[in-house]
């Protein structure tokens, strides 16, 4: 009798340590999920727009739009700020290649048209467009991707893999020069006086200051194997777009990872091989995903 | 009392375990006689006859009754060497952690306790170098020396080198020697492996096969030029100019340009290639690579990556070379016909897009058969087909 009760009390408490080993898990789960305070807003994408091939994203504060560039289809695609599709628009003439646009001033939006390997401006108000194939020094740059900062523009040559300043004739005004060891930028963003540019061979990420100098240098080689993108948010933390992952990397400015978000696939909350990162005006997180065929915007 | 009592005991536990042990090694001996395990070298447990540091005389998860696996029992005694190769470039056996594919367990008459001379060693694997047939033959590879450039567990350098590759090569071949021979070479000699082949070759100097036109008509056609870099490359393949000036493109920066593919002067390949395709895809798309070793279920190698991929630039997704279905219709002549309806005007509700093989399939390499995105039983089928 008493080897009985002993067995039942043994079963008992087995029973105990596997339920609270359950509930820790469970808990460590839900805390780590907690942890991730982006949800999916909305999508910007429409049927109409049929097979696209998205390479940038433009975010236009003034006109509450967003811009998407359709590299497959040689046009740029708005829709308003609650993620509805608008319309396209092209040139006369077409686009071929878009890769990335920003709007200059209030009437001139510019475009780098890579089947050009030009900075193409459009004119609303003078009605004109205008290719512009940028030199260094006698050599052709590459043009790739492209930002805004207080009404100056910054390009970056792919083929030196380096960013450049220009003046407002498109000639160049400020280089930020190659950091070592490095197989080029991919991908750079502008937070108040530094501009942030990420080195995807060596997965690292580089401050450059207005003249022209690397203030920091930051690995994240342990954290993702094929980064092509990043962001910034307003607290300083960095997100990291890995393309092979399909997913967001979040970082602090000392690349002690916080957390990690979103996966690789087809489904709502899944990238497939994305091409871009970036934060909208109004503190949404939007994602270019190419192999989805869409941008996602996600909210706190 | 009481410490005559730990005392007593510690004894007895002593006692029990050099009974066990012994007892161990006797009852392997009396089926496996030692003859079996002789060599010049014997691998000091079973010298000492520890049989039981490896295998387990009772029961075991592990062929051979081993206490662990692979790797994993090796390093259990030699953790420097488990420290030393995760650094830099690891050797493929090594990586995964089959250190018996070169080295026996028990005993040898190789050095380092090779299972057979280090040459045979290296070209078990490396078959297509074994089958080379040179004119003339580098010595250590004649010789069967690869050890004499290569490391065989891991190194800093590409392909496992010893040292930088010029260094190894003036390392035997000394500076002033090798200017001599080099008569109008504008500088130092440097990047031997541009123009050499380091196991053998055709003619004295194996200068390999195929050599860049400019280089023929001599160095200044690109050397001394202003054009720099790959904008020197592009000045003259305009085509591939227009291949790079795509949505996705190869194109490299610094110190990796067009050179870190194809070689400048001389190479064994139509392409000016420095190295095989798996190895200068490697190079770069390491975690490709890494999760298709990986992977349950991934497509067969192909010869070259560039059966599917552009080298170049493309407006594809992962830089193919056709669409999502002619890229694989191919070779799987029969797909699109009889199988899942494919084509532009089958949407993918996932995405909007057309359906390919790629809608389903990722060659790269899977956890599911058929190198299925996620299994084939349902839960692949029910992301498009829900009310089933």
């Amino acid at each position: 009798m008493d080897t009985i009760c002993i067995v039942k009390r043994c079963s008992l408490f087995r029973a105990g340590i596997v339920a609270l080993l359950f509930w820790l898990a469970m808990s460590c789960q839900a805390m780590a999920a907690s942890q991730i305070p982006w949800e999916l807003a909305f999508t910007l994408s429409d049927q109409s727009l049929g097979e696209t091939l998205p390479t940038a994203l433009y975010v236009d504060s003034d006109k509450k739009r967003y811009y998407m560039v359709d590299s497959g289809g040689g046009r740029l695609v708005s829709f308003d700020d609650q993620g509805i599709f608008l319309k396209t628009f092209s040139p006369e003439d077409g686009l071929v290649r878009p890769f990335d646009m920003v709007r200059l001033s209030d009437s001139v939006l510019v475009i780098v048209e890579k089947g050009k390997n030009s900075l193409t401006t459009i004119d609303f108000v003078g009605k004109e467009t205008k290719r512009v194939v940028v030199e260094d020094r006698g050599r052709q740059l590459m043009v790739d991707r492209i930002e805004t900062s207080r009404g100056k523009l910054y390009l970056l040559d792919r083929a030196s893999g380096q960013i450049f300043r220009l003046s407002n004739s498109f000639k160049i005004e400020q280089r930020f020069p190659l950091p070592e060891n490095s197989g080029g930028i991919v991908d750079f963003k502008i937070v108040g006086d530094q501009i942030w540019a990420l080195g995807q061979q060596e997965k690292r990420l580089y401050t450059y200051l207005e003249n022209g100098r690397i203030s920091k240098r930051v690995d994240v080689s342990e954290m993702v194997k094929f980064p092509v993108s990043l962001a910034l948010d307003s607290a300083g933390l960095i997100y990291i777009l890995d393309r092979h992952q399909g997913e967001v990397v979040v970082v602090d400015r000392k690349a002690k990872i916080k957390y990690r978000f979103l996966a690789k696939g087809h489904g709502p909350q899944n990238l497939y091989y994305p091409m871009e990162i970036r934060f909208d005006p109004w503190g949404g997180l939007c994602i270019v995903d190419e192999g989805n065929n869409r941008i996602q915007v996600f909210r706190r | 009392m009481k410490n005559r009592v730990a005392i007593l005991f510690t004894v007895g536990l002593l006692l029990v375990i050099s009974y066990d042990s012994a007892g161990a090694v006797q009852g392997c001996i009396s089926c496996h006689p030692k003859q079996e395990f002789s060599g010049e070298l014997i691998h000091r447990p079973v010298a000492q006859d520890q049989c039981t540091q490896c295998h387990n005389p009772h029961v075991a998860k592990f062929k051979g009754l081993l206490q662990k696996q692979g790797g994993d029992l090796c390093y259990s005694c030699h953790d420097e060497a488990k420290k030393a190769f995760g650094q830099g470039v690891q050797h493929q056996p090594v990586r995964e952690g089959q250190c018996l594919t070169c080295h026996s367990a028990h005993a040898s008459d190789h050095k380092g306790l090779l299972s057979r001379p280090i040459a045979e060693s290296c070209f078990s694997c490396h078959e297509t170098l074994a089958g080379k047939e040179y004119s003339v033959r580098h010595k250590p590879f004649s010789d069967g020396n690869c050890v004499a450039c290569h490391q065989p567990h891991h190194a800093d350098n590409y392909q496992l080198l010893k040292d930088d590759s010029d260094k190894l090569c003036l390392g035997c071949h000394s500076q002033p020697d090798t200017l001599a021979g080099h008569a109008g070479f504008p500088t130092k000699a440097a990047e031997c492996l541009s123009c050499h082949n380091p196991h053998g070759g055709k003619s004295k100097g194996l200068i390999r096969e195929q050599i860049h036109a400019p280089f023929k008509e001599g160095c200044t056609s690109c050397h001394g030029k202003e054009a720099k870099g790959s904008e020197l490359c592009l000045s003259c393949h305009a085509g591939v100019r227009e291949e790079m000036l795509a949505p996705h493109s190869h194109m490299l920066a610094g110190d990796r340009t067009c050179v870190a593919c194809h070689s400048p002067h001389a190479s064994d390949t139509a392409g000016l290639l420095r190295a095989p395709y798996e190895q200068l895809c490697r190079s770069c798309h390491t975690d490709t690579f890494d999760r298709n070793r990986r992977s349950l279920h991934s497509h067969p190698k192909t010869e070259k990556c560039t059966d599917c991929h552009e080298p170049h630039g493309s407006e594809r997704l992962v830089m193919l070379n056709g669409d999502g279905n002619a890229v694989c219709s191919r070779c799987h002549e029969t797909q699109g016909e009889f199988s899942h309806p494919v084509g532009s005007e089958v949407i993918d509700h996932r995405t909007g897009l057309g359906m390919t093989c790629l809608s389903c399939h990722d060659p790269m390499g899977t956890e599911y058969r058929y190198h299925l995105k996620l299994s084939g039983k349902k839960a692949m089928c029910v992301q498009c087909h829900r009310s089933y």
